[in-house]
């Protein structure tokens, strides 16, 4: 049953399936967006390698464009709320408009009821301002909408900013490496002359499996009087020197064998509890 | 060269992160692209919503491109990073 035909002018356009589809990709662009920003956020966060100075450029670019992802994130869940504003008026209206219009279908041909086709047709008017003053609300969404995605930086260049982070980042490890690859090699190399490099560094760094007790023996004796043993000491004691506490406790690869010994991980991290029980062990 | 290997993984993690966001955003815009909008509501309230989509639509393809220039320029990083293979091991030794 068309409304105009009985009441004039249909008080409450709009097709629902449309703006349930409308509905339904704006939650979903809201969903991607979310979770793309939560990945990007990820990358950076506190958990992240991406620390300290030199990493400082890539972080900045990651946060910077997870903040665009995020404003118009935003903007398109106020969107979305608009919509389904809108949606729910026009589901009511419409159901009335359904009503108003069997009513008023019924009242034709009788001439006693132009009282009640009158009332009819005033509500009809007021569903129509209503239907107005909702239209005007999803049109200033709609321009909000519209006014952070012009406002979103257009400047920014993601592809640039880590591009520059990512060099410095490999200018600087390059550095690192010059500086410390002859050492470690040499100590490598002398190391693998008299024991298996894998396992006297798994030694060394405190995190041996169960070897046999006689070739863990073995290791730890060759370990503590390989000339090589010192230099990685040296090198490892060396590289990680920022991370170390102002008073790093002296590594022994005496005592650093069988369960429950103190990892050297741990001594650098200054755990006296571990360290006491390495002492023990020796 | 421990620390080369773990940055080429860090640097391709940054390239599978970005390149999914490219995918997620291409997605998201095409499913704007193939609404038609224009009789949520009245004439003005229909174009109001049609151009505000349009605008979306065109900013997700302008973040999906960014990501996806984004990850190759870090797959490139990934491929120059010098090769992480030990240059002498005890295997080569007489």
């Amino acid at each position: 049953m068309r409304p105009e035909r009985f009441l004039g002018t249909d008080p409450a356009p709009g097709d629902l399936s449309s703006v349930d589809r409308v509905g339904g990709s704006l939650r979903a662009v809201v969903l991607a967006l979310a979770e793309t920003r939560l990945k990007v956020e990820a990358l950076v966060g506190a958990q992240s390698i991406w620390q300290g100075p030199i990493a400082r450029p890539i972080v900045a670019a990651l946060t910077e464009f997870g903040a665009r992802v995020r404003a118009v994130e935003d903007a398109v869940v106020d969107f979305a709320q608009a919509v389904e504003t809108w949606r729910t008026g026009l589901v009511g209206r419409q159901q009335r408009r359904a009503e108003l219009t069997e009513t008023i279908s019924q009242l034709a041909g009788r001439p006693d009821a132009e009282a009640e086709r009158q009332r009819i047709l005033v509500e009809v008017q007021q569903m129509a301002t209503e239907h107005t003053v909702g239209g005007t609300a999803l049109i200033t969404a709609s321009d909000d909408l519209a006014e952070v995605l012009a406002d979103v930086d257009d400047d920014s260049d993601l592809a640039a900013d880590l591009d520059r982070g990512v060099t410095a980042v490999t200018v600087a490890v390059d550095e690192w490496i010059a500086e410390s690859a002859a050492e470690l090699l040499a100590t490598a190399e002398s190391l693998s002359e008299t024991a298996g490099l894998t396992t006297v560094v798994s030694q060394i760094l405190g995190v041996a499996g169960d070897e046999a007790p006689d070739d863990a023996e073995n290791v730890r004796r060759l370990a503590s009087v390989s000339a090589g043993a010192h230099r990685l000491r040296l090198a490892l004691r060396r590289s990680w020197a920022s991370l170390a506490p102002d008073e790093l406790p002296s590594a022994s690869f005496a005592a650093t064998g069988g369960r429950g010994a103190a990892a050297i991980s741990d001594r650098l991290r200054g755990d006296t509890s571990d360290s006491a029980q390495g002492d023990e062990a020796r | 060269m421990a620390g080369i290997t773990v940055l080429v993984d860090d640097v391709t993690q940054l390239a599978d992160v970005l390149d999914g966001v490219d995918a997620e955003f291409t997605a998201a815009a095409r499913s704007l692209r193939d609404l038609t909008p224009e009789d949520v509501g009245p004439p003005d309230v229909a174009k109001a919503v049609t151009d505000v989509l349009a605008r979306l639509e065109r900013r997700l393809g302008a973040l999906a491109v960014e990501s996806g220039d984004s990850a190759r320029a870090m797959r490139r990083h990934a491929t120059d990073l010098p090769d992480t293979e030990p240059t002498s091991t005890a295997e080569d030794k007489p």
